[in-house]
């Protein structure tokens, strides 16, 4: 425990400065939100529509930008050998990284929210069912994506590699979360929203457990 | 000649006569399915292809879990090639179902949850082959290929069940609201 409350700590420093880095990430997810605009064409009604899977989207695209990078800075002078070389449980490591992560994801889709509100006219006045929403979907995306990205960075591809590897993986929380959203801002007349959020729960807890089996194994030798 | 060159040489040969006698129990022998046709007949080939599929990457999921817990070096062999096959069988299965769904649905695609997870596992098991590709180390490939057709096994149950809601839950279904 004490391990994961120091790796964490590491990390959310390590982002704090770090945090051009973040706010380029958001600037990537607002151009692309604006991007997709362009896709459907200035038609009110159907940006509204889809106002919930092009959130999920951007933030789907800015997420391999900031998992990759959180591994980048470990490989710099070999530092995530020497954080190995520590007397410190590889899944203390693993949950201080995965939660920073979860933290700057969730702070990015809270960031794009605004965005998507004035570009597609997509408010919802349940702002703290939304905020479960990107809390649950970005854990879904971080959990995964901190193990893909121990992986990915240290291979030729890296670039390629981690959309690829990760993105047929968060499918479920995909739909999950655009369903959910779009139940926020289109309205909820039979009550749908609960199974979702469920799923996307569910999901949670299946990587969250096996990322962290799993990692002590990716960043031994 | 050595044993093992015997064996699999007698495993092709099997192969082929078992594709041959099934490609003419299929083709010929079989009658034309009633309301069909003749399209009906890539079922022959359609269901075992699915089946072997899903035996192939089981048995991948099975290399990587003993893989993990022996570092044998068997183990990773087997796992390589249970998931190129895997995917390869995959790739024919969408393949198959395009074929088959075009005459008889009027569509090359539709988004019902076994086609759409089968697409799923294509991609999720064809970025490990190209993880594996791209690390040259092979005691790390190893580890990284096991660790990933794990989670990547364990998603596609996940997967199948969102991808099945997904496609019906935007019908009208009744909860205590609307009851």
């Amino acid at each position: 425990m004490n391990h994961l409350l120091v790796a964490l700590r590491k990390d959310l420093l390590l982002q704090w400065r770090g945090r051009a880095q973040v706010i380029a990430t958001f600037a990537f997810g607002a151009a692309a939100l604006l991007l997709f605009s362009f896709a459907v064409g200035p038609d009110s009604a159907a940006l509204r529509e889809h106002a919930g899977g092009f959130l999920w989207l951007g933030l789907l695209l800015a997420s391999t930008l900031s998992l990759a990078e959180s591994f980048e800075r470990e490989m710099e002078e070999r530092a995530l050998e020497g954080l190995l070389l520590l007397p410190a449980s590889p899944r203390g490591l693993y949950y201080g990284k995965a939660i920073a992560n979860w933290a700057n994801l969730a702070l990015l889709g809270v960031a794009l929210v605004p965005i998507m509100v004035v570009l597609y006219d997509a408010g919802t006045p349940r702002l703290f069912s939304l905020l479960l929403v990107i809390l649950l979907g970005t854990a879904g995306l971080s959990a995964p994506g901190t193990l893909y990205a121990a992986m990915t960075s240290q291979t030729r591809a890296r670039q390629t590699l981690l959309p690829l590897l990760l993105y047929p993986l968060v499918v479920p929380v995909l739909l999950a979360a655009v369903k959910a959203t779009s139940l926020l801002i289109l309205g909820d007349p039979m009550g749908q929203l609960r199974p979702w959020l469920v799923l996307l729960g569910a999901f949670d807890l299946i990587h969250w457990s096996i990322g962290a089996l799993l990692f002590a194994r990716v960043v031994e030798d | 000649m050595p044993k093992s060159l015997v064996r699999s040489g007698g495993l092709v040969v099997l192969g082929v006569v078992f594709l041959a006698a099934g490609s003419y129990w299929g083709l010929a022998k079989a009658p034309a399915e009633l309301f069909m046709g003749d399209v009906q007949r890539i079922m022959y080939v359609h269901v075992p292809t699915a089946w072997n599929a899903m035996l192939a990457l089981t048995f991948s999921f099975v290399c990587a879990v003993c893989y993990l817990l022996t570092n044998s070096w068997k183990w990773d062999s087997r796992l390589e090639a249970g998931m190129e096959m895997g995917v390869v069988l995959s790739i024919l299965l969408c393949i198959q179902g395009s074929i088959w769904a075009k005459p008889t649905w009027g569509v090359w695609w539709d988004w019902d949850p076994r086609l759409t997870t089968t697409a799923v596992m294509v991609f999720a098991f064809g970025a490990i082959l190209a993880l594996r590709a791209s690390v040259e180390d092979p005691a790390r490939r190893a580890v990284w290929s096991a660790v990933s057709c794990i989670i990547a096994f364990v998603d596609v149950p996940v997967v199948y069940l969102s991808v099945k809601w997904w496609n019906s839950l935007h019908q009208a279904q009744s909860s205590p609201e609307t009851v």
